[in-house]
C-alpha cells in the first residue's frame, strides 16, 4: 500500500525549544493514522509543521510523492485540518462559514453549494444551516469546523484532538462521524491524548513523547510489541484457588498469582490455558463467579514505552 | 488588604509580562508627552518664508524688509504679484506682502502695504500677522516719529525766530508809545490854542477891535484910556501868537523824531514780516501734512489668498483629515486584530490562498467602509457650501489616496499588536501623534527646523495640505503633486512592512498560542 504522507526526520524548535526531534511517519492512504501521546508532546506542532504551518528546521514532508514546500497549495488543496479550538467565524452562519472557506479552498461555484448541502448533510447539521456559528452548541461547533476542513472535499483530512473538551456522548458522535469519513476513503491523521480512543479508532498508531516518536504501528502490533503475554483474571465461588494451581500450571503459563479476591495467570496461549482453567473448576467442584482475557492496554504499553525512553513527560 | 495588594500585584505582573500592552499604557502616554512637550517648547517661529513683491523697490520698503529679516523671517523677492500670491496658497510662503512702487511717504502717496495670508491657516495668521504688522507699525513709527519730528523742529525754529522778532516787536512798541506820547502833546499843544471866532480870546480881541474901530471913528480923539486897550489888545495878539509860536516849535521837534521813528520802525517790520515769509515757507515746505499720515504714515491692509469663506470651509479639510485618519487607523487596526486573533484566522493561513489576497481584502473592506462613511460628509457639506461641487473630483481623487495611506498604517498596527485593546491604544496614540505635528493645534512653525523637517513628511500634515489646496484654493491634484508623491512613496513603504511582517505577525502569534496551550 503506497504512502500517502511521509515524513522523514522531522524536527522543529522555537527557539532554544526543541519541540520535535527527528520523526518519521509513513501514513497509508485511506487509515485512520492516529498520533498519540500527552499534552505538550508536541503533536499539533507536529501537524501544522505537516500542513506546513511552521516552517521544519530540518526533514522532508511529502504528500503523494510531492514535496511540502515546493507544493504547498497543491497539498493545501488535498488536505482539509480541523483544530481543537473550532476555527470558524462566530459571526457567520454555518452555511456562510462554508461558503466562505470553500471559496477559499478554490472549490468552483458550481459544485459548492451541493458540496456544502452535503457537507451539512454529512455532519448532521441540517437544520442549523442558518444559525450563527457562536449559537452552536460544542459538539456541534466541532462538527461544524470538521465540515469546513470537508467542504472542499480533501483525501486527507488531519484532526487536531478532535474530541477535545467534548462529554462522552459528544465524543462518540464525533468518532462515528471519522469513523464515517474514512469510509467514504478519505485518509484521517488525528491527535488524541486519550488513548482508549485512539485504540478504538485508529488503523495506525504512533506514540509520541517529548518530541520524539516512540512507536508507531497498527495496535496489535504495539500490543505484540510491548508483551506476548495474554492475563487471566479469575474469581470464583470459593476462591480457593491454591486448590487450582497445580492442574492450571503448565509451559505456556508463565506466572499465576493471587491478586485480592481473583487469581491473575499470565500465559503465552489464553485459549490453552482458559481450557485448563475451566476444567480444574469442574474438577474440584467450584464456580465461576468471574474471568476475562486481558491484552495490555495502549495506556500500558505508553507507560511502558515511556518508562523505557528514559524521559519523563514534559510538564509533568 | 493582603487580598488586595495580591490583585494588584497580579494586575501589574500581567501588564508587564504582555510586553506590547506594557509598552503602549504606560509608556505611550509618557512619550507622547515628551515628544510633544520637546518640540513645543519654545515660543519663537522658525522657518517663517515671507514673499515680497514690489514694482519698484526703495530704501524705504528695502529697510522694512530688513527689520523682517532681522527676526529671522526668510524673505524671497518675488517675480510677480501673482507668484507672491499663489506661493501662499501653495505653501512656499506663508505670508506675501506687495509694497506698493516707490513706497514713499507724503500726502498723496499710495503707502499701503497689502499682506496676503492664508486664512485657513489661523492659528498661523494671526500669529505671523500679528508679529509682521508690529515690524511695519515700527517702521511706520519710526516715519510717524521723524515726521512729527520735522514739524516740531520747524515750531521750534519759528519760536526762536519769533523770539528774536520779540525785541524789534519791543522796540516797536516803545517806539510806537513815544510815537502816541507824542502826538498826545502836539494834540494836548494843539488844543490849548484856541483860534476859532467864537474863542473868549478871538472874540475878546475881535470885540476890542470893533469898539476901538467905531470910537476911532466917533471921537477921533488922542485918548490915553484907548491907546491902552489897543496896547492891550496887542498883548493879547502876542500872547495868541507865542502860544502858536510854542506850539509850532513842538510839532517842528516832535515831528522829525516821529519821522525817524516811523523809518525805523518800517525797516523792524520788513525785517518781521521777512521772518513771518521764512516761517510760512519752512512750513510749506514739510512734506507731510495730513494728520492721518502723520499718524500711520505706512499702512497695511489684510487679504485673503482664497475667497472669503466661513470658517468652517477653512477647518473642512482637517475636520475630513481627522476623520479620515482615525477611523483608518482604528478601523483597520481592528479588522486586522480581530482576525488575526479569531481563530478562523488559522484555517484562512492554511487554505490554498495567497496572502496578499488578505491584505488586499482587508485594505479593500476598510476603504469601501470609509469611503461610504466620507460620501455621507461630502453629501452633507455639498448640501451646505454647493461651490465645492466643482472640487468634489478632485477630493474624492485625493481622499482615496489618503484614505489608503492610513489605513495601510492601521494594518500595520494590526499585525503589530496582539490584542484588540493594545492595537486601539496604539491607533489613538499615533493618530495623536500626527495630530499634535500638524498645524491643527499649534502651528508647525514654531517646530525647530530639523523637527520641522522630519514633519513634512507627516501624513496628516501632507494629506491635510493637498486637502486644504483643493478645498480652499480650489486647485487641481497637480498643484499638490509633491504632497501626493509623498503619500504614494508612504503607501508603497507600507506595502512592503506589511508584506514582511504578515507572516511573521501570524507565527509570532500562534507561537504565544502554543506556548500557553
Amino acid at each position: 500500500m503506497p504512502n500517502q504522507i511521509e515524513v522523514k526526520n522531522l524536527s522543529k524548535s522555537f527557539g532554544k525549544h526543541q519541540v520535535l526531534k527527528d520523526v518519521s511517519l509513513e501514513i497509508p492512504a485511506k487509515k485512520i493514522f492516529g498520533i498519540i501521546g500527552p499534552s505538550g508532546c508536541g503533536k499539533t506542532t507536529l501537524l501544522k509543521t505537516m500542513i506546513g504551518f511552521w516552517d521544519s528546521d530540518s526533514g522532508e514532508i511529502r504528500y503523494e510523492t510531492r514535496d511540502l514546500k515546493k507544493n504547498s497549495k497543491f497539498i493545501r488543496q488535498i488536505v482539509g485540518f480541523a483544530t481543537q479550538e473550532n476555527c470558524v467565524y462566530p459571526k457567520l452562519t454555518v452555511r456562510e462559514n462554508l461558503r466562505y472557506f470553500g471559496t477559499l479552498s478554490n472549490v468552483p461555484k458550481s459544485t459548492l453549494l451541493s458540496n456544502i448541502e452535503k457537507v451539512i448533510k454529512f455532519v448532521r447539521l441540517e437544520d442549523s444551516g442558518d444559525e450563527l456559528a457562536e449559537n452552536l452548541s460544542g459538539g456541534m461547533q466541532r462538527r461544524l469546523d470538521i465540515a469546513c476542513a470537508l467542504v472542499h472535499n480533501p483525501r486527507i483530512l488531519i484532526l487536531d484532538e478532535p474530541t477535545e473538551d467534548l462529554d462522552p456522548i459528544l465524543r462518540k458522535d464525533i468518532l462515528a462521524l471519522i469513523k464515517k469519513i474514512n469510509q467514504d476513503e478519505t485518509t484521517v491523521v488525528m491527535t488524541s491524548h486519550l488513548l482508549h480512543e485512539a485504540e478504538q479508532l485508529c488503523d495506525i498508531i504512533a506514540i509520541l513523547h517529548n518530541g520524539r516518536l516512540l512507536k508507531c504501528g497498527t495496535p496489535e502490533e504495539l500490543r505484540k510489541s510491548f508483551s506476548k503475554e495474554d492475563e487471566i483474571h479469575l474469581i470464583t465461588l470459593k476462591r480457593q484457588y491454591s486448590k487450582l494451581v497445580n492442574g492450571i500450571k503448565s509451559r505456556e503459563v508463565k506466572k499465576i498469582e493471587s491478586a485480592g479476591n481473583r487469581l491473575v495467570i499470565k500465559t503465552t496461549d489464553a485459549e490453552k490455558t482458559l481450557q485448563k482453567v475451566l476444567h480444574q473448576i469442574r474438577v474440584h467442584g467450584d464456580k465461576i463467579v468471574q474471568i476475562d482475557v486481558r491484552k495490555p492496554s495502549l495506556s500500558e504499553i505508553f507507560v511502558n514505552l515511556v518508562k523505557k525512553s528514559g524521559e519523563a513527560p514534559r510538564g509533568h | 488588604m493582603v487580598k488586595l495588594l495580591e490583585v494588584i500585584k497580579k494586575n501589574f505582573k500581567i501588564l508587564i509580562r504582555s510586553k506590547s500592552s506594557g509598552l503602549i499604557i504606560l509608556f505611550g502616554p509618557l512619550l507622547l508627552i515628551l515628544l510633544v512637550g520637546t518640540a513645543f517648547n519654545t515660543t519663537a517661529f522658525y522657518g517663517i518664508k515671507i514673499g515680497s513683491y514690489s514694482d519698484n523697490y526703495n530704501e524705504l520698503s528695502d529697510s522694512i524688509l530688513q527689520k523682517l529679516e532681522q527676526d529671522q523671517y526668510k524673505i524671497s523677492k518675488t517675480k510677480s504679484e501673482d507668484d507672491c500670491i499663489n506661493g501662499v496658497k501653495t505653501g512656499a510662503y506663508h505670508i506675501c506682502t506687495i509694497i506698493p512702487a516707490s513706497l514713499e511717504i507724503s500726502d498723496s502717496a499710495e503707502n499701503a502695504i497689502a499682506i496676503y495670508v492664508d486664512q485657513s491657516r489661523l492659528n498661523l495668521v494671526f500669529a505671523i500677522k500679528g508679529a509682521i504688522m508690529e515690524r511695519v507699525g515700527e517702521s511706520s513709527k519710526e516715519i510717524s516719529e521723524s515726521l512729527t519730528s520735522i514739524i516740531v523742529n520747524e515750531l521750534e525754529i519759528s519760536k526762536d525766530k519769533l523770539k528774536e522778532d520779540t525785541s524789534i516787536l519791543m522796540k516797536l512798541k516803545g517806539s510806537n508809545e513815544l510815537f502816541t506820547s507824542n502826538i498826545y502833546r502836539i494834540e494836548t499843544e494843539l488844543a490849548g490854542i484856541d483860534l476859532s471866532l467864537t474863542s473868549t480870546a478871538t472874540a475878546e480881541i475881535l470885540n476890542k477891535t470893533k469898539e476901538l474901530k467905531e470910537q476911532l471913528a466917533a471921537a477921533q480923539v488922542d485918548d490915553t484910556r484907548k491907546v491902552t486897550e489897543i496896547e492891550d489888545l496887542t498883548n493879547l495878539l502876542r500872547e495868541q501868537l507865542d502860544t502858536l509860536s510854542g506850539a509850532s516849535k513842538l510839532v517842528s521837534e516832535i515831528v522829525p523824531q516821529i519821522k525817524e521813528n516811523a523809518i525805523a520802525e518800517s525797516s523792524q517790520i520788513v525785517e518781521i514780516e521777512r521772518t513771518a515769509n521764512r516761517i510760512i515757507s519752512n512750513i510749506d515746505a514739510i512734506a507731510v501734512k495730513d494728520v492721518d499720515t502723520l499718524v500711520s504714515p505706512i499702512k497695511t491692509s489684510v487679504n485673503a489668498v482664497s475667497a472669503e469663506r466661513t470658517h468652517v470651509n477653512y477647518l473642512f479639510p482637517t475636520l475630513i483629515m481627522m476623520v479620515v485618519m482615525f477611523v483608518s487607523l482604528l478601523l483597520s487596526s481592528i479588522t486586522v486584530i480581530r482576525e488575526k486573533v479569531s481563530r478562523a484566522y488559522f484555517r484562512n493561513y492554511i487554505s490554498p490562498t495567497k496572502a496578499v489576497l488578505f491584505i488586499v481584502a482587508t485594505y479593500l473592506t476598510n476603504i469601501l467602509i470609509i469611503v461610504m462613511q466620507l460620501a455621507i460628509v461630502l453629501a452633507v457639506m455639498l448640501f451646505i457650501q454647493p461651490e465645492l461641487s466643482g472640487t468634489i473630483l478632485n477630493m474624492g481623487a485625493a481622499i482615496l489616496i489618503i484614505t489608503s495611506s492610513f489605513i495601510l498604517l492601521g494594518m500595520i498596527i494590526g499585525y503589530v499588536f496582539n490584542s484588540e485593546e493594545t492595537s486601539t491604544i496604539g491607533a489613538i496614540s499615533l493618530g495623536t501623534i500626527l495630530l499634535f505635528f500638524s498645524n491643527t493645534i499649534v502651528p508647525l512653525e514654531t517646530l525647530p527646523s530639523s523637527i520641522q523637517r522630519i514633519v513634512d513628511f507627516n501624513m496628516f500634515v501632507v494629506s491635510d495640505a493637498i486637502l486644504r489646496n483643493i478645498v480652499i484654493f480650489e486647485t487641481g491634484l497637480k498643484a499638490s503633486l509633491p504632497e501626493i508623491q509623498t503619500l504614494l512613496i508612504h503607501i508603497v513603504v507600507f506595502i512592503i512592512i506589511i508584506a514582511a511582517i504578515y507572516n511573521v505577525s501570524s507565527k509570532m502569534f500562534n507561537i504565544k498560542k502554543y506556548f500557553h496551550r
